[in-house]
């Protein structure tokens, strides 16, 4: 059985049409199931495991970036495959990425069931992210490694699984199935008094970050906000992912 | 500097050391790696190496195969080939399988082919 999770601001009246025609669709391709509405539920983590202890056989987050991310932290290890079917354009960059096209498009991608087993970070062993954890404020980290890594002040600092920037793709070669993730560091560099400053572009890998400064965020999947201390790894081939052949992996 | 075709041909680019980043300590990698920004300590990879003009290395350097442009203060040893180009400054020796380089490059150090292991130039200034 598929179990459908809706986010909460699907709620809003002007939903209503749109979802009416993707549960139609839904049941046109046969892949109809029970919908669960987070707005009404606080604890999403034990709804999911529930489902899954149930016998779900895929979980579909319905929603944007927030949705998908709370679906993975749930279904994660459980072997059982992840859904998403996108709604709106706001904080939906994900779906891109894994090759889902928006709404109606994505109930056949979802029939197509196309399965890859991605590696996921986890942070304090606690949350997970898929594509990025992104580094907000000034913010200090380690690899545990023999070397350390000094930057300017003011860079910009993302740890990456799946890459969603396609400045940061077309430098190397990130994989969500390599068993590691990329430290991805953006610097503003100064041109002389006659030219302009551009950015540069650093990558490391790794498969353990530390994130120290407490000054700084973290926000996981562009959804989750943690503060740190941040220890950071990866943990490989975990969630088994439907994804559009569009990808960009 | 790299030109933009030089970077997307190098999809197994492992590591990036950008402009005005600055790495410390001993540095092993596993693929191709290339350096704008600053390296000081030992640097050993398998794949290839790339240091742009603005780099600077003060590092032994290993790797399978180069092109230096920027500054490297510090032995080189490269089992391939090492393209030394004109914005070049190396002072350390250099032991490589082929060697090319360019006018305007500065080397103070040894030359060494590793399959002949004739000395080209010892302790000697060459402004190529």
């Amino acid at each position: 059985m598929h179990v459908y999770i809706y986010e909460d601001f699907l709620s809003n009246g002007k939903y209503a049409s749109l979802l009416a025609k993707i549960e139609t669709r839904i049941t046109d391709l046969g892949l109809n199931g029970k919908i669960c509405r987070l707005a009404t539920i606080k604890n999403y983590h034990d709804l999911i495991r529930d489902e899954i202890r149930r016998g779900a056989k895929t979980i579909v987050a319905v929603g944007n970036n927030v949705t998908l991310n709370k679906v993975i932290n749930a279904a994660q290890q459980s072997g059982v495959p992840v859904g998403f079917i996108p709604i709106g354009k706001q904080n939906n960059s994900i779906a891109a990425a894994i090759g889902i096209e928006p709404e109606l498009a994505a109930c056949d991608i979802l029939s197509a069931r196309r399965i890859e087993i991605l590696d996921l970070g986890v942070v304090n062993n606690q949350f997970y992210f898929l594509t990025e954890a992104e580094v907000d404020g000034d913010a200090t980290i380690s690899l545990k490694t023999s070397f350390t890594i000094e930057t300017p002040k003011a860079a910009k600092l993302k740890i990456i699984n799946l890459v969603l920037d396609s400045q940061a793709r077309n430098l190397a070669a990130f994989s969500p199935t390599d068993g590691r993730m990329e430290l991805w560091i953006e610097t503003q560099v100064s041109g002389g008094i006659f030219k302009k400053s551009h950015l540069g572009q650093s990558i490391f890998g790794s498969k353990e970050f530390y994130l120290e400064k407490a000054t700084a965020q973290l926000i996981l999947d562009k959804s989750l906000v943690l503060s740190p201390p941040a220890e950071i790894h990866v943990i490989p081939k975990t969630l088994h992912l439907i994804v559009g052949k569009n990808r960009n992996f | 500097m790299f030109t933009k075709d030089e970077r997307i041909k190098g999809r197994d680019v492992e590591t990036v050391i950008g402009p005005s980043v600055k790495v410390k300590g001993d540095f092993v990698g596993q693929g191709d790696i290339i350096i704008e920004g600053f390296l000081e300590g030992t640097l050993k990879t398998v794949g290839n190496l790339f240091v742009g003009q603005n780099a600077e290395i003060t590092a032994s350097v290993h790797a399978k195969e180069g092109k230096i442009s920027g500054k490297v203060v510090g032995n080189i040893k490269m089992s391939g080939f090492l393209e030394i180009t004109a914005t070049a400054h190396i002072d350390g020796n250099i032991l490589a399988g082929q060697l090319s380089v360019e006018r305007g490059a500065v080397i103070n150090g040894q030359l060494s082919m590793k399959e002949s292991g004739t000395k080209v130039t010892t302790n000697e200034n060459v402004a190529a």
